[in-house]
């Protein structure tokens, strides 16, 4: 098709940053863009639904605290991928690791609240949410080193297995079950578990600022950090890696636990700093939300921060939409998706470019 | 209970409902197959099973007929294998993000319109396909009922399987598309356009995806629900990899897989002590364990979701 | 223009002609406006180093790239070569360096897939009468239905010969095609070649070994850096001149390795065995010793086990069975890491792969496999000032072209990345190197620079093990030369005392010589 027009694609040389950030930015407007068209055709307004959305997100202080509510636990998602997916370790299991993270941090609390003051119980909370998460990110790398199981594939299973085990738990077994059998959850937790909030008016809470601190911290590691070096050059060269003697296996299984310990913090918080109880709705797909984040951040920490935030964002406006609209809040499942794609889209092609085909005579 | 359940009307119960189940699963795997033997990993099935889920339920919804809605949702598949293959071919984009990407998409999408288009709040019920008895094989007994009463749907997901073996070992293509998982440097220099025939496949994979979407719609139930095919998508790629990328191996898993599915539906009706998420967390434990203890040599196609270029 | 053809009436007209043809890979310049001609009948040799450009003008006449300029005449007309297909159409054919083959398919199904026959079906049939007539014709023994990754190189090869020669070409282009092969099958090859022209077929015939060159072809075009150099008339020239030719400046053929006494034994491999990527044993039980001081060579034709014994000494493959030691020190079954922390380090048979991390920087490169050492590591952080010291001294004493060491590995030149696999290995002062094919695909300049590097090392007490495909490298560097076979070492001679037509039997599994 291309040679019958006489051009040819061709290998670009790198774009200027300007460029680059302009191309993403163009991305994602047009992603905003074939959104409205779905709400046009499903027959809303899609400038009126923008318009609530941003209103919604940044409105005013309360909203954009609502806001960065919202991205805390997307942001640790997002951190989990960043860490794996550098070192092309394709797990897409943060989604079962927030909830394997947010089991153990309430079975922790069941098992200790009686005994420990607030501060104590609050470090066993969030040391059970990441050993939660980390254990089952650990099982999949074991199941990688050892068998040779794809992590994609592990990954995604036990996601389907974790939530089948919650919901057998919350629906059948006493322990877990809470009073009110209408709705499958567990009963409250008790104030003292909860998380501390930052600003009185508002439920922003402490997973916050650990998020914002983890961002950093992942920062560090992989720039100035031997384990971070070994990240990026299995990412880049696995094979290279090999020969050099790091260990692969090791690298993995360290990797995936800390990803998934990463995820299970999301979890505790959602439990124990929104919620305040543990059920299936903590996460309308939070893991999966991470990833993109994650991908469209291009696997940087600090700029996950940014995103998150937009995301974060998106989820807070969508939430007002049904009310002020009449449209779904799950419009911005497809508005993540549709902007992950683009920005993917516009990546690659920003690698190549278009040129006439030199003439053979 | 249990005695009950031994009946041999209960067993060939679950044998035929195997069969059903199978479908789904086989049809997409095949599709699945067809693509990795070329060298592309199309991870989005899921999706793109999804799509035809939903493209059923649409058609019908604005009162399209059954047949005309199956065969719309071979089209939006083609289309969806299409736009993956061209991704992740010609721009060369990595092939794990890219099918994840297509099932985040597929399903946002499917829970937003759903929503959208069921603002009644009644959903649109579409008319199931029948069973066809074969004649004279259905009278056999025991098996007829099992294999020979089924709808013509799964009598043409089983017929694919031979048919694409054979297209597959026997004709020109087929080598092309085998020798292009395996080595596409070699097939690029004996003049064949390795890119055409990964798009080719990967459009194929497309169509059997949703094709196996669609069938959720068409003959096991009428309502749709956005989490319907419920890892059906992920199950078929693992099927491909548990029968070793061979298909007569690939029937094998999936009946396996199927089995266990249907034993979850029967048991429940009989109130056995076990417990109904048990059984439905079973195919996926399942699934793990065979990927462990898989000892065969692995005959992955050598160059599957590596990218081709000529320079 | 440059021809010195004096005598043309022994070959045909001009079969195939290019004028001007130029390619680029920018900023590269591959081909350089190249006028070359072939006869028919003749066998054409295209000389040239590594980088000089011939492979890429060879996949040009096959329509595998297409020229940026110029234009290629085929019988007199104008061509325009656009795929494989076409070039195959009219009459040529290519065996590449890398052979183009499926593995894990039959030798029939490697020369079916992509015929042009009517249908869709494979015509099995017509194949095997054809496979096997052509194999008659050329007395070669070859079963239609084995898998590929069961035959020998040379039949591999003999697969790609006939893929070209199954529809009939006129120009056969051969790349490099004794790289794989003992100095028996090259023979073999050369009177098959040779009988082919007899006949009327073309050939093209890319190498960079002088002594081939002298021995099959009618005329030589010499190619350096893009350009071609001139065309000349084989018995006609000496190889000195043809090798001045090639690198442009009068060669030095030998690097002087000096005599020294060499120490103690350093690296004792007793028995070892190990299995190779398809599961079948390539190592069948190796017995070697490498002493302080001294250069131990494995030669051997590729496919013989060398790259499974290379890994299962540096410790990325299993070792199934005997075991080896480091200084006494058992080292078989540790960690890839345990063993180069005791001092074994490594060159890679490809630096590109299993050598360097192209992403990275030239300095964090240099630290690959030494990040958790001290100095390079401080507490739980990097040492970015030793280790940017260690690498600025590196690139200054390996004379490393490229403008900083916070440079892109990916962009250096072939010669350049082997200088920083060097830099890191010898930096990290080991007791023994193990190198595997350390001088592939670089430029005569830069390969002389790797022999005076082992050579110093050897003078100080280095122990090493040189796995080489050339023997030239082999019988320049080592003290002592190890014959590998099928996984098994055949024997160790002194090199003073090696000839090289007993070197050459035992590349090909001949054990004693019948007295002729």
């Amino acid at each position: 098709m291309l040679k019958a027009l006489g051009l040819e694609v061709v290998k670009a040389r790198q774009l200027h940053p300007v460029i680059q950030i302009l191309l993403v930015l163009i991305a994602i407007i047009l992603a905003f863009a074939l959104s409205g068209w779905f709400i046009n055709l499903t027959g809303g307004n899609p400038v009126e639904a923008f318009t609530v959305m941003f209103k919604g997100a940044f409105g005013d202080r309360r909203k954009i605290l609502e806001t960065l509510l919202r991205s805390s636990p997307l942001i640790l998602t997002a951190l989990a991928t960043v860490i794996t997916f550098r070192a092309q370790i394709w797990s897409i299991g943060q989604e079962g690791q927030l909830f394997s993270g947010a089991m153990l941090a309430y079975l922790a609390y069941r098992i200790f609240e009686p005994a420990l003051d607030r501060p104590v119980l609050l470090a066993v909370i969030v040391i059970g949410g990441f050993l939660g998460g980390a254990l089952l990110g650990l099982l999949s790398g074991w199941m990688k080193a050892k068998f040779n199981v794809d992590i994609i594939i592990s990954t995604v299973l036990l996601n389907y297995i974790i939530s089948t085990m919650l919901l057998f738990l919350l629906y059948d077994h006493k322990y877990w079950m809470g009073k009110t059998t209408y709705y499958p959850r567990t009963d409250a937790v008790i104030e003292s578990s909860w998380f501390p909030i930052l600003t009185h008016d508002t439920r922003l809470h402490m997973g916050f600022l650990i998020a914002i601190g983890l961002a950093l911290v992942i920062y560090w590691l992989l720039k100035r950090t031997p384990y971070g070096y070994d990240i990026r050059a299995l990412g880049a060269n696995p094979v290279a890696t090999k020969f050099k003697g790091i260990g692969i296996s090791q690298l993995i299984m360290v990797t995936m636990f800390l990803s998934g310990g990463l995820a299970g913090l999301a979890g505790a918080g959602e439990v124990f700093g929104v919620h305040h109880n543990l059920s299936m709705e903590i996460s309308p797909g939070y893991g999966y939300t991470g990833i993109i984040i994650a991908m469209v951040a291009e696997l940087n920490p600090i700029i996950v921060l940014l995103v998150g935030v937009l995301f974060g964002g998106l989820i807070n406006g969508s939430t007002v939409l049904i009310a002020a609209t009449g449209i779904h809040s799950s419009i911005t499942f497809v508005i993540q998706a549709l902007i992950l794609i683009s920005v993917l889209v516009s990546r690659s092609l920003m690698k190549y470019r278009l040129r006439r085909v030199a003439h053979v005579d | 209970m249990w005695i009950e359940f031994f009946q041999a009307a209960v067993i060939i119960n679950i044998l035929a409902a195997t069969i059903r189940i199978s479908t789904p699963l086989l049809l997409s795997a095949m599709g699945e197959l067809v693509a990795e033997r070329s060298g592309v990993m199309n991870l989005g099935v899921e999706g793109m099973m999804i799509f035809g889920t939903f493209t059923v339920w649409l058609v019908v919804f604005n009162g399209g007929g059954t047949l005309l809605a199956i065969a719309i949702a071979a089209v939006v598949g083609a289309i969806l294998g299409w736009l993956i293959g061209w991704l992740v071919i010609y721009l060369k984009m990595d092939q794990t993000v890219t099918g994840l990407s297509i099932n985040l998409l597929a399903s946002g999408f499917s829970i937003y319109m759903y929503r959208a288009f069921n603002i009644a709040g009644e959903t649109v019920s579409v008319e199931l396909l029948p069973n066809i008895s074969i004649p004279l094989l259905s009278k056999i007994p025991f098996l007829g009922q099992i294999f020979f009463m089924q709808s013509a749907y799964t009598y043409l997901a089983f017929l694919s399987v031979p048919v694409i073996a054979w297209v597959l070992r026997r004709t020109k293509i087929g080598l092309a598309i085998r020798s292009s998982g395996e080595n596409p440097a070699a097939v690029d220099t004996r003049g064949i356009n390795v890119y055409r025939i990964r798009m080719l496949s990967t459009t194929f994979g497309g169509i059997m995806a949703a094709l196996g979407g669609a069938f959720l719609m068409t003959v096991v139930s009428s309502r749709f629900l956005p989490d319907m095919t419920a890892g059906r998508g992920w199950l078929a790629i693992i099927v491909v990899i548990a029968g070793n990328w061979r298909p007569a191996r690939m029937i094998v898993a999936t009946l396996i897989f199927a089995f266990l599915g249907a034993l979850q539906l029967t048991l429940t009706t009989f109130n056995i002590a076990i417990p109904y998420e048990f059984l439905l967390v079973l195919p996926y434990v399942l699934a793990l364990l065979a990927l462990m203890l898989s000892r065969t040599r692995s005959a992955a196609p050598a160059k599957l979701a590596v990218p081709y270029s000529r320079e | 223009m440059g021809e010195n053809i004096t005598s043309s009436d022994a070959h045909g007209p001009i079969l195939l002609e290019t004028r001007k043809l130029t390619k680029l890979f920018p900023p590269v310049v591959a081909n350089d406006a190249i006028d070359f001609e072939i006869r028919k009948g003749e066998i054409h040799c295209l000389l040239g180093e590594n980088g000089a450009g011939k492979t890429t003008l060879a996949e040009c006449l096959f329509g595998f790239y297409i020229p940026d300029q110029g234009e290629i005449l085929w019988k007199g007309e104008k061509a325009k070569l656009s795929s494989p297909s076409e070039a195959m159409k009219i009459g040529i054919g290519m065996v590449h360096q890398h052979f183009m083959l499926v593995d894990t398919h039959t030798v029939l199904e490697n020369i079916l897939l992509g015929r042009d026959t009517p249908g869709l079906l494979l015509d099995e049939k017509a194949a095997r009468k054809r496979i096997t007539e052509l194999c008659e014709q050329y007395s070669v023994n070859l079963d239609p239905d084995a898998l590929i990754w069961q035959l020998s190189v040379g039949e591999q090869q003999w697969v790609e010969i006939l893929k070209a020669l199954y529809e009939g070409v006129e120009l056969l282009i051969l790349d490099e095609p004794t790289a794989v092969l003992t100095p028996q099958e090259s023979e073999r090859l050369f009177s098959i070649l040779k009988s082919m022209s007899r006949e009327g077929l073309s050939i093209i015939f890319i190498t960079h070994k002088l002594n081939e060159v002298m021995q099959v072809s009618d005329r030589v075009t010499v190619l350096r850096k893009g350009k071609k150099v001139d065309t000349v008339t084989t018995w006609e020239i000496s190889k000195a001149d043809l090798a001045r030719m090639m690198v442009g400046r009068d060669v030095v053929f030998r690097v002087k390795r000096e005599e020294i006494e060499r120490g103690r034994s350093i690296l004792e491999i007793h028995d070892v065995q190990t299995y190779n990527d398809l599961g079948l044993l390539s190592v069948h039980g190796v017995n070697l010793t490498v002493h302080e001081g001294e250069i131990l060579g494995v030669a051997g034709v590729a496919g013989n086990g060398q790259k499974e014994l290379f890994e299962a000494l540096i410790g990325v493959r299993e070792v199934r069975k005997g075991e080896i030691f480091l200084k006494g020190e058992v080292i078989s079954g540790k960690s890839a890491g345990y063993i180069r922390s005791k001092g074994v380090a490594h060159i890679p048979g490809d630096r590109i792969k299993e050598g360097l991390v192209m992403d990275f920087t030239i300095a964090e490169n240099m630290i690959l496999g030494y990040e958790w050492n001290k100095p390079f590591r401080i507490g739980l952080q990097l040492n970015n000032k030793s280790i940017r010291s260690f690498a600025e001294e590196s690139m200054s004493s390996y004379d490393i072209a490229a403008p900083s060491i916070d440079h892109i590995t990916g962009n250096l030149s072939g010669g350049n990345l082997q200088k920083v696999v060097l830099a890191r290995e010898i930096g990290s002062a080991p007791a023994v190197i193990i190198a595997n094919q350390p001088c592939r695909g670089l430029d005569v300049g830069v390969i002389e620079y790797v022999h005076n590097q082992f050579l110093k090392l050897r003078g100080e007490g280095v122990g090493i093990l040189l796995f080489s495909e050339d023997l030239e490298e082999i019988l320049t560097l080592s003290d002592r030369i190890a014959v590998i076979f099928q996984g098994e070492i055949l024997e160790v001679i002194d090199t003073d005392k090696a000839v090289l037509q007993k070197i050459g039997l035992l590349m090909a599994g001949v054990k004693e010589t019948q007295d002729a």
